[in-house]
Formats: C-alpha cells, sequence, structure tokens
C-alpha cells in the first residue's frame, strides 16, 4: 500500500462521510426536538434520490435545479408525516415517536414503491464526467459536489440555528420545553419544522449521492443506519457531533475496507463504534456522563 | 449484625467533603449520629443537606472524608449494598415503583432480606415461594406501620401525595434499617398530614431505628428531634439539642433570621 | 374482610396460561394441512421470541436492538455444529445456550451501563457485527445464501419432522419457556427488574444490584432467544442470515410494542402479528405493505398500549355495558 492509495482511501471515505454526516445531521435535528430516533430518515434520503432520478428522466430537469425542487418536494412528506402521524399523539414519549417512526418509513418507502417503481435509478454527475486530481487522489467531480453541498447545509443548518428567528425559537423549545412554552414559542410546531427541516436535508442528501452510486427504494435502510451511528458516534443531539461522526464513520469504513478487510469493514467500523460508546458514552462531542447508570 | 459499642455513634462522619465543579457542597464535615437518637440536618437552601443525605446513602461518592456505620468504614461501599447493611432511605421527589401496587412496592423493600435468585424465580422453587410469601406478611406490616395496610393492592400511582409519602417510609422499614435516612419527609404535606407524618416517624424512632431527616418544616424538625446539625454553605455553623440550636446567634443569622416564614 | 387475595391474580395467569396451552394442543386438529399447522410452529418460536424480548424491554425497561443477533447465534451454534461436525442437535442446544449467554454477557456488561438510545445504539452495533460474521464466515456458515443441511431432531430415535411433531415438541418448549416467564415475574427478581424500570435510584436505595439484576435479565432473554433460534434451525433444516439482521431486531421491537409492552399477554399477540409480518413484507404486494405501514401508525397512534391494551380497554366497556 503506498501513500497515493492511501489517500485515495481517506477521499472515498469522506466523499462517504459527507453523505453519513448530512444523515446525521437530520437525525440530530429532529432528535433534538423530540427526543425520537427518526427511522424514517434513511427514506427520506430514498426519497430525494428517486424523486431527483424520476425528474431528471422524465423532464430533463438539471441537476443543479434539482436541488431544491427535490428538498421541498420531500420536506413535504416530511410536513405531512409529521401532522399525520406525529402530532396526533396524545401523550407521545420517545419510545412511541420511535416506533410511530419506524411505521412511517414503511409506509413513506411502500408510497415510494407504488409511485416510483423497484426498478434502481441514476442521475448523470451535477458536472463534467472527467475524474479530477485532488491533493494525489483521483476523484470524480461529483465527489466535489458532494464536498461543497454537504459543507454549505452544514454551515448554513448552523447559522440557522444561530441566527434566524425560527432556528433560535428551536434550540429554545429543544433546551427547555416547559420555559420555550412559557415565552410563547410553540413547541409543537416546531417540533413540525424539525420534520421539514431534516427531510430536506435528507433529500439533499440523497440527491448529491445518486450520482455516485445510483439508488433504489431499498437504500434507504442502510443509509438512515449508518447516519443514526454516525450521529451516535458524533454524539447525539449535537450538529457539529453529527458532522464530525459521519466523517469519522466514513473514513473508519474505507480504511478498514482497503487496509484490512472488504468483507468485514462494518464489523470493524462497528467494533470501534461500541468501543466509543463504551469509552464516552455521549459520542465525542457529547458532554459525558449525560447518559450514564 | 455487629451493634455499635455502647457510647459510640452509629454512624460517623469524618472530614467529609464533596466537591462539584470546582466548589464545595460539603466541606470537612465531622458529625456523629448516636443509636437510638433522631437528628435533623437543617440549614437554608444550598447548605448541601441534600448532598450529605446522597453522601452517607451512598449515591455520591465523597471527595474527601470518611463515613463510618456500626464502626465500620462504608463510603467505599455502593449504594445498594450499604442497604443489607442496615441503612435505607427515602427521597425528596418521590420515587415509587408507578406500575405496582403498594404491596408490591413495599415487597421490593424486602430485596435484602431474601435471596432468591433468577434460577431459584424461574422454576419457582418452594424455597423462592417462601420467601415471596415471607415478603408479603412483612410487606403487610410495615404498610399497617404507617397506617396503609387498607391501600396494600392499589396501583402505586392511584395514591395521594401523602400516601406516596408513607409508602416510601414503609418500603425503606421493610428492609429492616438500623439506620433511616428521611430526605424531607414533610415536604409538601398538609399540617394535619405532617403531624401524622412526625407521629411515625416517632413511633419508628421508639422501636430502634436511628433516624437522620433532612428537613426544612421547623414544625416537624422541633416537635421530634433529639439533635439538630446546622449546615450552611457545606459547613457545620451549629450543633446540638433544638433548645441549644434555636438560640445560637450564628442560626439565628444564617437561617432562622431569614428564612422566618419556615 | 373482603381484602382481595394478593396471589389470586397470579393464580388467574397461571390458570389462564394452562387454558391457552390446552387449547394450543387442539390446533392440529383444527389446522387444515401442514402449512397451517407450521405457522401454529412459527407462531410459538415469535412467542419465545416477543416473550423473552418483553422480559427484558416491557418488564426491565431496558431497550435492546440485538434480539435478532441471540436468535441466530442460537440458530447457527447448533446449526453449524450439526451440519458440519455432525455433533448431535442436543449438544447443539447446549453450545447455543452457553455461546448466547456468554455472547450476552460479554456485551451486556458495559451495554447496560448505558441508558435509552445509547443502549439501542450499543446493542445495535452488535447485531451488526453479528451480522458481518454471519454472511462472512463463510467456511462455517455458508455465507450469504445460508446454513443448509442442518439435520432434523430426534428423540429415542424417533425424527421430530416439520410437522405434528415438531408441534409438539415446540409446544412443550416454548410452553415451559412462558411457564418460566410467569414464575420469574411473581418472583423476588421479578419485583426487582419491575422496580429497577420505573425508578433505578429507588431500586437501588432498596438494596437492588441495579446493573448485575439487568445483566442477568440480558442474559436470561437472550439464551431463550437462542432457544428459539435452535428450534427454528431444526425445524427449517436451513439458517438465513437476513433473519437474523437490525431489522429483524427493530422489527421484533415493534412486535413487541405491537402487543403490548410490559404485559404478560402482550407478546401472545404480538407472535400472531410476527408470524404474519415476513410473509406480508416479502410475498405481498406494495399497495398491501404501504396499508399495513399506515395500519401500524393508527394502531400506535391510537392504541399507544398495544393490542393487549386495547382488548383490555374493550373488555372493560364490555364489562361495564354488562355491569348495569
Amino acid at each position: 500500500m503506498d501513500g497515493s492509495q492511501l489517500l485515495q482511501l481517506v477521499a472515498s471515505g469522506l466523499v462517504t462521510g459527507s453523505i453519513y454526516a448530512l444523515v446525521a445531521l437530520g437525525f440530530t435535528v429532529i432528535f433534538k426536538s423530540t427526543d425520537a430516533i427518526n427511522f424514517a430518515q434513511g427514506e427520506w434520503v430514498m426519497a430525494g434520490g428517486m424523486i431527483g432520478a424520476f425528474l431528471h428522466a422524465s423532464f430533463g430537469l438539471a441537476p443543479l435545479l434539482l436541488l431544491p425542487v427535490c428538498a421541498a418536494a420531500v420536506a413535504l412528506i416530511g410536513l405531512v408525516s409529521e401532522r399525520l402521524a406525529i402530532h396526533p399523539l396524545k401523550a407521545p414519549t420517545p419510545m412511541l415517536l420511535t416506533l410511530i417512526t419506524i411505521a412511517v418509513a414503511i409506509t413513506t418507502r411502500a408510497a415510494i414503491t407504488l409511485v416510483l417503481g423497484k426498478a434502481p435509478a441514476g442521475l448523470p454527475s451535477f458536472s463534467g464526467s472527467e475524474n479530477v486530481a485532488v491533493f494525489g487522489a483521483t476523484l470524480p467531480p461529483q465527489a466535489l459536489w458532494v464536498f461543497g453541498i454537504t459543507l454549505l447545509v452544514m454551515i448554513g443548518t448552523h447559522y440557522f440555528f444561530q441566527r434566524s428567528l425560527l432556528g433560535r425559537a428551536m434550540r429554545a423549545a429543544a433546551a427547555d420545553r416547559e420555559a420555550a412554552g412559557l415565552v410563547g414559542i410553540n413547541v409543537s410546531r416546531m417540533a413540525m419544522w424539525s420534520f421539514v427541516i431534516a427531510a430536506a436535508i435528507g433529500a439533499v442528501a440523497g440527491l448529491i449521492i445518486t450520482p455516485l452510486t445510483l439508488t433504489s427504494v431499498n437504500a434507504g435502510l442502510m443509509l438512515g443506519f449508518k447516519g443514526f451511528s454516525a450521529a451516535m458516534l458524533g454524539g447525539l443531539g449535537n450538529l457539529h457531533g453529527a458532522l464530525l461522526g459521519g466523517l469519522v464513520l466514513g473514513l473508519l469504513e474505507s480504511l478498514s475496507a482497503g487496509l484490512l478487510s472488504s468483507q468485514f469493514k462494518d464489523a470493524v467500523a462497528f467494533v470501534v463504534l461500541l468501543v466509543v460508546l463504551f469509552l464516552r458514552p455521549a459520542g465525542l462531542l457529547g458532554r459525558a456522563s449525560t447518559e450514564r447508570a | 449484625m455487629n451493634a455499635a459499642a455502647p457510647g459510640e455513634a452509629l454512624l460517623e462522619a469524618r472530614g467529609l467533603t464533596r466537591m462539584f465543579a470546582g466548589l464545595a457542597a460539603v466541606q470537612e464535615l465531622s458529625f456523629g449520629v448516636a443509636p437510638g437518637a433522631i437528628k435533623a440536618v437543617i440549614g437554608p437552601n444550598g447548605a448541601g443537606k441534600t448532598t450529605l443525605l446522597n453522601l452517607l446513602s451512598g449515591f455520591i461518592e465523597p471527595s474527601a472524608g470518611e463515613i463510618r456505620f456500626g464502626g465500620a468504614r462504608i463510603d467505599a461501599i455502593p449504594a445498594h449494598a450499604r442497604v443489607g447493611r442496615g441503612m435505607a432511605r427515602t427521597f425528596q421527589n418521590l420515587q415509587v415503583f408507578g406500575r405496582m401496587t403498594a404491596l408490591e412496592n413495599v415487597m421490593v423493600g424486602r430485596h435484602v432480606r431474601s435471596r432468591a435468585g433468577y434460577f431459584a424465580g424461574l422454576l419457582s422453587t418452594p424455597a423462592s415461594r417462601r420467601e415471596t410469601e415471607a415478603a408479603r406478611a412483612a410487606a403487610l406490616a410495615a404498610l399497617a406501620r404507617v397506617g396503609l395496610e387498607r391501600r396494600a393492592h392499589t396501583e402505586a400511582t392511584d395514591l395521594s401525595f401523602g400516601e406516596l409519602k408513607l409508602l416510601e417510609l414503609a418500603r425503606a422499614l421493610a428492609s429492616e434499617p438500623r439506620l433511616l435516612l428521611l430526605d424531607e419527609p414533610a415536604a409538601g404535606l398538609a399540617l394535619a398530614e405532617t403531624d401524622r407524618m412526625a407521629g411515625v416517624i416517632r413511633e419508628i424512632n421508639a422501636r430502634g431505628v436511628t433516624v437522620v431527616l433532612v428537613e426544612h418544616n421547623m414544625r416537624l424538625v422541633m416537635s421530634i428531634s433529639h439533635d439538630i446539625l446546622v449546615l450552611n454553605f457545606g459547613r457545620r455553623i451549629a450543633e446540638g439539642s433544638p433548645e441549644a440550636v434555636q438560640a445560637e446567634p450564628a442560626v439565628i443569622e444564617a437561617y432562622l433570621g431569614r428564612d422566618d416564614d419556615a | 374482610m373482603a381484602e382481595p387475595d394478593p396471589s389470586r391474580g397470579a393464580r388467574r395467569s397461571y390458570a389462564a396460561l394452562g387454558a391457552v396451552w390446552a387449547l394450543l394442543l387442539l390446533f392440529p386438529l383444527a389446522a387444515p394441512n401442514n402449512f397451517v399447522l407450521n405457522l401454529g410452529i412459527s407462531w410459538f418460536i415469535s412467542l419465545a421470541l416477543a416473550g423473552s424480548l418483553n422480559l427484558l424491554m416491557g418488564y426491565a425497561g431496558q431497550i435492546s436492538l440485538s434480539h435478532a443477533a441471540f436468535y441466530g447465534l442460537g440458530a447457527y451454534a447448533s446449526g453449524v455444529l450439526s451440519a458440519k461436525f455432525g455433533v448431535s442437535p442436543w449438544l447443539g442446544l447446549c453450545a447455543a445456550i452457553a455461546l448466547t449467554a456468554a455472547a450476552a454477557f460479554l456485551i451486556g456488561w458495559p451495554s447496560l451501563k448505558l441508558r435509552g438510545h445509547y443502549l439501542a445504539m450499543a446493542t445495535l452495533g452488535f447485531n451488526v457485527i453479528m451480522s458481518v460474521m454471519f454472511v462472512e464466515l463463510r467456511g462455517l456458515t455458508g455465507g450469504p445464501n445460508g446454513l443448509v443441511g442442518v439435520p432434523s431432531l430426534s428423540l429415542f430415535g424417533w425424527e421430530i419432522g416439520a410437522d405434528i411433531r415438531f408441534y409438539l415438541f415446540a409446544w412443550v418448549v416454548v410452553g415451559l419457556m412462558m411457564l418460566l416467564i410467569l414464575n420469574l415475574l411473581h418472583s423476588r427478581m421479578g419485583r426487582a427488574l419491575r422496580a429497577l424500570s420505573t425508578s433505578e435510584l429507588a431500586a437501588k436505595a432498596n438494596g437492588i444490584d441495579v446493573h448485575a439484576v439487568k445483566l442477568g435479565v440480558f442474559v436470561l432473554s437472550a439464551v431463550m432467544a437462542g432457544i428459539a433460534g435452535f428450534l427454528y434451525v431444526h425445524l427449517n433444516n436451513f439458517a438465513s442470515p437476513e433473519n437474523f439482521d437490525f431489522v429483524a431486531s427493530v422489527m421484533l421491537l415493534v412486535v413487541v410494542a405491537l402487543g403490548g409492552t410490559g404485559t404478560y399477554w402482550g407478546p401472545f399477540l404480538g407472535a400472531l402479528l410476527h408470524v404474519v409480518l415476513p410473509e406480508a413484507l416479502r410475498a405481498f404486494s406494495d399497495f398491501e405493505i404501504l396499508v399495513y405501514g399506515i395500519s401500524l401508525v393508527l394502531v400506535l397512534l391510537f392504541f399507544p398500549a398495544g393490542l393487549s391494551g386495547a382488548v383490555a380497554r374493550l373488555g372493560r366497556l364490555v364489562g361495564r355495558g354488562g355491569g348495569r
């Protein structure tokens, strides 16, 4: 194994890691406002890719134009899901919410299958098809789009929660529901927005990865599960943790596949994840001792 | 059980200190509790009373100092193991087992006085069944001691606040403690209920159980305590009989003077 | 005094279990063919899985997303030993029990110090690692195509094939399991684990070694899942890794929740669903899966206590109507 091969592994790990980070970000946004693990997150990622591929194939929409369209379409799915399946709940507990999102995930996948079919779908790269050399690694141009858009979404989300009125209200509601309610923040409305935002982020992740990997209705399960793991690794409920967790998980997989064994890459990645969890129960960036017995 | 030698304290703290993020919640605290006594720990909010109770019962670890119980050091023994040695506690904010009846709650209190493990339980061995029957009888007796025998088969969630306080007390009693640590037994109780609680504590004490209570309610403290420890900012500012403590200028200044509504 | 007998509830549960189990003896007579009979056997296996997970999740309040991994470990332990090494399945059963107990102890020790989502993640991670092993240790497990050639069970030279004989065998094994669970619930440890699920603080204050009790019930529930795996592999003479992946664990969680967590009878209803679900998800049309997903949402929205909660509510309504 020489240096350039190692670089290649790192680069491809960062590409996958970026996607994991975006999925983890979606988990984080909903976790912060509801304490629930949203099992539908992966399906939203799949929905973004599938809807994008469909719109491109049927109407020839340019991939870049697809970004806002798909984000809006999937955000709508998130909105409808929250209003119909989550909002009516009289006594929501994190466990019950989590179970409902499993049901929502099954429903979403079935609906997408009915409308768009089971066949794998792809998208052309957002620009060009010639591989580019970056620091000695050779990358498809789409990889650069993945990096760029992930970075933009991360920065955008950060500023949204730090600066915008809605974002700050959501943070307040997440920090202390009762107090937020007392100062006039509609806490249930904030939960709704978290579903909308998480769905939109999921759609973007699904769209930008599709040119690299293709997508199908079954793709959401694995992406959702990896994203959840990344969120836990970074520290559930922590935006920066989502980015770090995603990148670390992506690198772990890529390096263990390249250096150790491609068959056992998932096992290696998850052994590391368990060790982190046992040593730092609240994740890499989480505050320790919060959930320790 | 090795009883403490006559004149020796049942519970003793020496140089007990607990730091939270650099601040001392309890600092260099030394005191003793005589066998058979009712000792109250009072002090303004934030004086370190609950921290002290958590240290004594093993729910938090001391940063320095030692705790002796019946002559033996216990500060390295985990909370659950202290119960078997004869130390039981209640909680300020109720900690009852919601989906269990009052009787079942108190039967859990018999945990340390019975032995059946997983295998005995799975196979329902005669010993395990005998234990359950014995636990049921003892739990009913403990409920009777606090006057809750008529509520034995009521789900804990259906009991009133005052009844839940008594239920916690009965559960603690079921473990046959030598020392009972009570965290604000009168908090949230109405006047009549407070008097009932005082009567129950006095009666428990009369049967030989040593009591340490952390309490804000001066009516309860002054009526039942033999001995009072006053804390402020984690330090002892006075200790002695109710009369002596009430006369202490430092106490009046730090506590009674400011908190006269108590 | 007209005080209700405290142990009457327990006796009623035993009587009900006896009655249900006696009725189940009649099922093979009513089953029109082997397919229906096999659904009955699947129900026994599902009940063992749901019942044991409910013990951990419903009563002790500890979430686990690794139940399918222990199910698989039991299946592969006995399956591999008997198919590849010619070991008697009964020794395979011992190996399945020992292996699931050891694995549960090792993963449970650090995991059960975590709570909530962190515990879920740790157990999920373990399931993923086990799934990779089931698929990639091809020499032993047969890899993604599954383990073939697992012998059927035989007792005193009498083969327990996938028919009425296996039904009766599962009837005995799972019946014993459900009896043991009922015993446990009415014992000292049963009370301890119900106690710690509502307040670990109070459990500790009552002298319960919370971590040890949790670890005990985790190992116990894993071993029961392992025995279910033993039944599965010798029933089907086959084991396939996708039955034991994390999705299977998530579905078991849903099954227990739908039945009603922390109720003894919940898993009986949940297991019924579990027998139908895999068929539904594999063989049904996309439209039916959509309907299934929506009804899942509706059940959870309107019966958050699960089906057994719904049945109990219905029973109370009827009872009140009749009492007037």
